[in-house]
């Protein structure tokens, strides 16, 4: 049988233990709070910069689609969810909208003609997880619209 | 087996001695503990508060707003939903003593915070707002006392606490 390395008969090794084990769980559990609440942050603010991308680059599609010309077109993949939440994206003749989780974010554009290329509403939803094309079509001769259908 | 016996206490002075320092240590641990648990709440308080500015900096930023806050906005003030630059520098408080209302110390927190591209004064306060908004939330939860409080958790409170916000010092 093996020697102890250390004789401790009062256990004093064991109460010194406890004691340590005690100020480390004190610090522990602060620190956790402090940690949950800022990932709590760190999720929501994940979140907010996915909405902002999507409604910049939906404004930013619509621009250039409609600057280049008729004919231009270019596809959009849109993500199936924002971090775990459902989200909608609405399109008008001043800009994009995008509401999630009960907040909304807007991305403002130049005053132009959109329409949706079966209805001809001048309001468009875009749903989550599905593509779309958004193309730039001449209409009456002169004026231009960016129509957006679905793919 | 025989013991070795290192001291030979015959008139028990060794317990009597260590009675009076467990006794004294006892008195100063006291003490200390109703400090220390005193000042670990309003550690923890700021904390909160930092953690609930970053929220409402962030959400002024990328300007995602609620959507009450947002239809305000569409009307009154337009800047606010474009992207701004907005920056937490510091957040202060004031200890004003107890308060008779709450019978609770009353703390007054003073956000100070930078956005270098927003001039208006009133885009300025609105953001100022959400800002001291989303401070209180964030204390009023992690103390869960959220019930204690109206919708806009003015004013916040903790266990020993009443936590108000003065309007956030833009620099």
């Amino acid at each position: 049988m093996h020697d102890p390395i250390i004789k401790d008969q009062l256990a004093s090794l064991n109460l010194d233990f406890l004691v340590s084990m005690l100020f480390l769980l004190i610090i522990t559990s602060s620190i956790i709070s402090i940690a949950e609440g800022r990932l709590t942050t760190v999720e929501k603010t994940e979140q907010s910069v996915e909405t902002r991308l999507i409604s910049e680059k939906v404004a930013h599609a619509i621009e250039v689609v409609y600057s280049s010309g008729e004919g231009h077109e270019i596809r959009i993949k849109m993500p199936s969810r924002l971090k775990g939440s459902d989200y909608l994206v609405k399109v008008n003749q001043s800009g994009v909208l995008v509401m999630v989780g009960g907040r909304r974010g807007y991305s403002f554009s130049y005053m132009k003609k959109i329409s949706s290329y079966n209805t001809h509403q001048t309001q468009v939803f875009m749903s989550p997880g599905k593509s779309y094309i958004i193309r730039n079509m001449k209409v009456n001769n002169n004026s231009h619209t960016v129509a957006i259908l679905e793919d | 087996m025989k013991k070795i016996l290192i001291v030979d206490d015959n008139q028990a002075q060794l317990p009597l001695e260590f009675l009076m320092v467990v006794g004294f240590s006892l008195i100063i641990t006291i003490s200390l503990v109703v400090g220390l648990s005193d000042s670990n709440e309003l550690n923890q308080a700021m904390t909160a508060s930092r953690t609930g500015a970053l929220d409402g900096s962030v959400s002024d930023g990328l300007a995602m707003y609620p959507e009450d806050a947002f239809n305000e906005y569409k009307k009154d003030h337009l800047r606010l939903l474009n992207p701004s630059s907005v920056k937490i520098i510091k957040i202060d408080y004031i200890n004003q003593g107890l308060s008779p209302v709450y019978r609770k110390t009353k703390i007054q927190l003073r956000i100070h915070a930078s956005s270098p591209h927003l001039a208006d004064k009133s885009d300025r306060n609105c953001m100022g707002d959400r800002i001291n908004f989303y401070a209180r939330k964030k204390i009023c939860e992690s103390f869960h006392t959220e019930n204690l409080t109206n919708s806009f958790f003015n004013p916040a409170f903790s266990n020993n606490y009443v936590f108000t916000t003065a309007d956030v010092r833009w620099e």
